[in-house]
């Protein structure tokens, strides 16, 4: 089964954000499911920038080193304005969100200036919800491609690839909220502004809805919180001030 | 001159054959095998039934059209990659209004290694020559036919079958593999392509040959010692021969060939 869910990114996959402020951002790359257990090793470092200065896209990679999800670089110098991309080109990189400490900053929960990319495939009608429950929704229609037990047709369907698709969304609403594509497509969906959201497909919600729950964001706490060893408890990491966008 | 002579005609010999067969039942095997680019496992299971003895002296037992009912288990498993090439999606772009172009990077898709399970039940029909072994083993005199070659099996027709069977399943589980569906037909004409030029028929030899080559038929089974009268009285004990030695040779009798068994005995 094909599925899309933000908050487990996967290889064919990709979580994007837009730093419209200078500063340090730092973040975790988490595996899903674990969230909370990690500081945040990794940075995005965002200097002042000119105005009218057109976007740039910069890359980062996760790949698992030494049984972690390592990004590469670590440190990302970027300027105002830009875009940093994760994807993990291994197919066996376990699921993964990237969680940073601003609440901003999260693929499990998409604010202003973000976005997620999903290639499909396989067909099937793919619905999709926001797991956080604001109530946004849609739909990907993936048709198989026609004419591809042909050379002529393989190519055409390979040139097809490398159009994606787009859906915007904006408050509540997402454009188009129906759309078709062939099999392999990428589709973005690109947020706006959005209330933190997830781009999940329903049936994943349907097989564990209590798994809907809004993940908590990287902590800077400078070492990893390990579980309560017998007889004697472990010290909570101080809480972080109540974060402003 | 031997002192008990025992002979069973054609007819004869085809009944105690189709007793054998009962009794030697479903024979079974496994093993695995490589096959070109893929792993094959199999279970194969036999039986055998039917067929007519054709005498023909001095010491050929011939067995025709012995139906040899087999059923086969195979489970294929390779590496998408060994079968087509790497595939990437291409990077792809959009323009995303009042932000830019935003771009994924190129992706490339890790082929996964897949199982086939393949299910086959078919019988091939072979004339084999066997000959006689008599051999006397824990105290029983036990005289049975071998087969003398490997009898040429006739699977070729079993073997086209299997390769669209191994088509069929193919495509049935390749479709669950992302990104696949479009390139399905190449896959499958991929796959069976190899397996055909791997050879099926070199498969399916080595795996049922076993099963012919040097199979032996009981057909006659007898203590070496064996009570002949039983005992009436206190001073009248049981009576008891001994086979001292089993001969068997097939003979012409003149209207018919017959198998005949020779038996010394002794009190």
């Amino acid at each position: 089964m094909d599925t899309l869910d933000s908050r487990a990114l996967r290889y064919t996959d990709c979580f994007g954000q837009r730093f419209m402020r200078a500063g340090r951002f730092p973040y975790a790359v988490v595996r899903t499911g674990q969230q909370g257990l990690t500081d945040a090793p990794f940075a995005v470092i965002v200097d002042k920038g000119a105005d009218g200065r057109p976007m740039d896209q910069h890359e980062v990679t996760v790949n698992v080193v030494d049984r972690r999800l390592v990004a590469q670089p670590a440190e990302l110098r970027i300027v105002e304005g830009d875009m940093v991309l994760w994807n993990a080109p291994e197919g066996d990189t376990p699921p993964y969100a990237i969680a940073g400490e601003k609440e901003f900053f999260s693929s499990a929960a998409l604010q202003n200036e973000s976005g997620f990319t999903h290639a499909f495939g396989l067909p099937g009608e793919y619905e999709w919800r926001d797991a956080n429950g604001s109530g946004l929704g849609g739909t990907v229609i993936v048709r198989p491609p026609e004419g591809t037990d042909t050379e002529a047709g393989r190519r055409r369907w390979m040139d097809q690839l490398a159009e994606g698709a787009l859906v915007m969304i904006d408050g509540r609403r997402a454009d188009p909220a129906k759309l078709e594509i062939v099999t392999g497509q990428t589709v973005f969906f690109i947020v706006v502004k959005a209330p933190g959201i997830t781009i999940t497909d329903v049936r994943l919600l349907e097989r564990d809805p209590t798994r809907i729950v809004k993940p908590e964001p990287a902590r800077r706490t400078g070492r990893v919180v390990k579980p309560a060893a017998k007889g004697r408890t472990v010290k909570k990491a101080k809480k972080a001030p109540a974060k402003r966008r | 001159m031997a002192e008990i002579i025992a002979a069973v005609d054609e007819a004869g010999a085809t009944d105690v054959m189709h007793d054998a067969e009962s009794q030697l039942g479903t024979q079974g095997d496994s093993g695995s095998s490589s096959l070109g680019p893929f792993n094959a496992s199999y279970g194969a299971s036999v039986f055998f039934s039917g067929g007519v003895i054709d005498l023909r002296p001095p010491d050929v037992i011939r067995v025709q059209d012995l139906h040899m009912n087999y059923s086969l288990n195979f489970t294929f498993s390779f590496d998408i990659s060994d079968i087509i090439p790497d595939f990437c999606l291409p990077r792809v772009c959009v323009n995303v209004p009042c932000v830019g172009r935003v771009c994924t990077p190129r992706i490339c898709i890790n082929w996964p290694t897949v199982t086939i399970p393949v299910s086959y039940s078919d019988f091939v029909l072979f004339t084999g020559d066997f000959k006689l072994d008599i051999v006397l083993s824990g105290g029983f005199w036990d005289v049975g036919v071998v087969v003398v070659g490997i009898p040429n099996l006739q699977i070729s027709a079993a073997a086209a079958a299997i390769l669209i069977l191994i088509g069929l399943s193919a495509a049935a589980v390749l479709l669950a593999v992302p990104f696949i569906g479009p390139l399905l037909a190449l896959v499958v004409a991929g796959v069976t392509a190899a397996i055909a030029i791997a050879g099926v028929t070199g498969l399916l030899g080595p795996i049922l040959t076993p099963f012919v080559s040097g199979l032996r038929f009981s057909v006659y089974r007898q203590p070496q010692n064996f009570e002949v009268v039983p005992a009436s009285g206190a001073i009248d004990p049981a009576v008891r021969v001994t086979l001292d030695a089993v001969a068997a040779e097939v003979a012409h009798n003149g209207t018919e060939d017959e198998l005949v068994l020779s038996i010394d005995i002794s009190p």
